[in-house]
């Protein structure tokens, strides 16, 4: 019993450690937690898209930049062919759509125009992709009997603009459990900190010439000392 | 004298076990871990087949375009849905139990329905939007295409005939993309370099090791040697050049080690991979040496301090999260542009990802003015050393 009250006494010499790790912890989760929005309905998910237009002030290819837009987190502070590159590779940008030059005026004159893209392959950018297709799919099907662009566009965009009811079924408010999961992964390497820190404080000071000199020439079973010390770490352990 | 200091440098660095725990087989033991932490975290990430469940009803049963739609969809080897027809108690069971993303209901509308918001559960709507789009689309052509036909006054029209054309066109897939992205997108490969920068760095432990063996107010050794007829620079340099041996020794088995069984990509541009080791090791021999020199502190306290520079080194090129050079690349460049691990890192990145070699000899150039900058300040600060009290 005196190594285990030892341990707590030892313990409380580093009550300020002990008290800053753990309002770090409590900072960072009233942090998260006021962050979050209650969100019990159907959210998108928005994949983060580039666009390099280059056919910019047409109908056609504004109309194309709009749709993407309004479905996709817009990425648009990207300046150069290496910072799109950057940028796509650390997966700050799923998706890149180059539309060329005379992208509209080419449509309705009845051609198809390649568009360049860059992908991460990922699902995000597989979504972005789905997007982009399904815009050049009525694009293509409505060009073949309209001369007129903004009749054009206004087919298009009530072609696009449907939307499928979704019911969700779970009352958990997926935000708030994204930001926990989110604390707890922070909070692991708080415990952990402050769990190895302590206890390797407090046992060094056990291991210190003088005591443990004294510890070894006492009377005290080193098995039994050792079984203290466990179950004092262990519930300093439990406790945090 | 010169290869004599050399040999016995040697000795004393290979008989350390300490130095070659660090430097030999730590690095290897964190490739292991990240090895089994990211190995798969990339392949989650792509578009995998999606459970669904489809419930069975009259209004699917008449709905040809989406029972269509949904059997290519599920049918060919490239299907993006897995789906199960069902009825609604046996589909609400499956959401419930987490074996589907969600469930359709045919009404007088389409009614989807999923557990929560997500990736899957946005493609399933987005699928189903595109079909409403596609069937919309087939109607419209086909009502054109029999207004042409009663025009051109042929009543007798085969309507199954117009939908079927109508539906084939709506359903070929008429966009033309052109991906001209880098085929080498994987950014785990960030670790490994980090890992790399952090064998190259640590060797600064070897360096510094060295240095201390051979100065008098650090041990007896050095009392010995600094009395000695020797010329004092050939001794700093035979005793660098060993340390610089054992360096490369054990980053070249932390090359092979990665290479071969954990299949990191380094690029296929080998001089270059081993010009950016040399540039590399010899940024982590000067570091080592600058902390040797200029830090008047026991070698605990020295090996501390250079531990604490890699490891801050190491996360700030993304070690700890790959994001993070990212980060301070695109927000406080000058810092990863003086940070060795980060130089050592880009370079190994701009051989993976980019073809042309210019991001590279920037990092190159820059690890070299980083050694040179180190070993002149430190050749300063060993010169002429004398001691009044030892």
């Amino acid at each position: 019993m005196t190594v285990f009250k030892s341990f707590w006494k030892v313990l409380l010499k580093y009550k300020g450690t002990i008290i800053l790790y753990s309002m770090i912890l409590i900072i960072f989760g009233a942090i998260n937690m006021s962050t979050s929005d209650s969100s019990v309905n159907f959210e998108d998910s928005k994949p983060d898209v580039l666009i390099v237009n280059e056919d910019k002030g047409n109908k056609v290819s504004d109309n194309l930049v709009k749709y993407i837009s309004d479905n996709s987190n817009i990425i648009n502070d990207l300046k150069g062919e290496d910072e799109i590159n950057d940028a796509l590779f650390y997966r700050n940008v799923n998706y890149v759509i180059y539309i060329p030059k005379d992208y509209g005026k080419d449509i309705m004159n009845g051609k198809n125009p390649e568009i360049d893209i860059k992908s991460t392959g990922d699902y995000q950018a597989s979504l972005a992709e789905m997007m982009l297709k399904r815009y050049i799919q009525v694009q293509n099907i409505y060009k073949l009997n309209i001369s007129s662009e903004d009749e054009f566009i206004k087919l298009i965009n009530n072609n696009l603009s449907k939307d499928a009811s979704v019911e969700i079924t779970s009352k958990l408010d997926t935000n708030k459990l994204s930001n926990v999961s989110t604390y707890f992964s922070f909070a692991s390497y708080s415990i952990m900190a402050v769990i190895i820190f302590i206890i390797c404080l407090v046992l060094s000071s056990f291991k210190e010439k003088t005591i443990n000199k004294r510890t070894i020439i006492s009377s005290m079973n080193y098995k039994k000392y050792n079984r203290n010390l466990l179950l004092a770490s262990f519930g300093y352990s439990f406790i945090l | 004298m010169f290869w004599h200091n050399f040999k016995y440098s040697l000795k004393v660095l290979f008989k350390s076990k300490v130095l070659i725990f660090w430097t030999f087989a730590f690095p290897i033991l964190m490739g292991i871990f990240f090895n089994l932490a990211f190995s798969d975290i990339e392949n989650s990430e792509k578009l995998d087949v999606i459970d669904i469940a489809v419930v069975k009803s009259d209004e699917f049963d008449k709905n040809i375009i989406f029972k269509e739609a949904f059997e290519s969809l599920s049918d060919s080897d490239d299907k993006l849905f897995d789906i199960d027809y069902t009825n609604l108690d046996k589909a609400k069971q499956l959401l419930e139990d987490d074996k589907i993303t969600g469930y359709l209901v045919f009404n007088d509308d389409i009614n989807i329905v999923v557990s929560s918001s997500g990736i899957n559960e946005t493609i399933l709507k987005y699928v189903v939007n595109e079909i409403s789009s596609n069937a919309e689309m087939i109607n419209t052509l086909a009502a054109n295409d029999i207004n042409n036909e009663i025009e051109k006054g042929n009543y007798n029209i085969n309507y199954e005939e117009i939908y079927a054309g109508a539906y084939a066109l709506v359903s070929k897939d008429t966009a033309k993309l052109h991906n001209i992205s880098n085929k080498n997108l994987s950014y785990t490969m960030i670790e490994y370099y980090t890992l790399i920068a952090m064998a190259c760095l640590y060797g600064g432990i070897l360096s510094m090791y060295i240095i201390n063996y051979k100065l008098a107010n650090m041990n007896s050794v050095g009392k010995r040697t600094a009395i000695s007829p020797v010329h004092r620079g050939q001794m700093l340099v035979s005793s660098l050049l060993a340390s610089y041996v054992v360096q490369l020794i054990c980053v070249a088995i932390l090359f092979v080690f990665t290479i071969f069984v954990l299949n990191v990509d380094y690029g296929d541009n080998l001089p270059m991979i081993i010009l950016l080791a040399l540039a590399g090791s010899l940024a982590g021999l000067s570091l080592g040496v600058i902390v040797a020199t200029l830090i008047k502190a026991n070698e605990n306290a020295k090996t501390g301090i250079l531990i604490a520079i890699t490891m801050l080194g190491c996360f700030l090129s993304g070690m700890m999260g790959i994001t993070m050079k990212y980060i301070v690349d695109t927000n406080v460049p000058l810092v990863n542009m003086i940070n060795p691990a980060s130089m050592i890192t880009d370079g190994f990145y701009a051989l993976y990802y980019y073809s042309t070699l210019d991001r590279f000899i920037f990092d190159i150039v820059s690890l070299l003015v980083f050694s040179i900058l180190l070993i002149f300040i430190s050749y300063f600060g060993l010169r002429r050393q004398k001691y009044d009290s030892i």
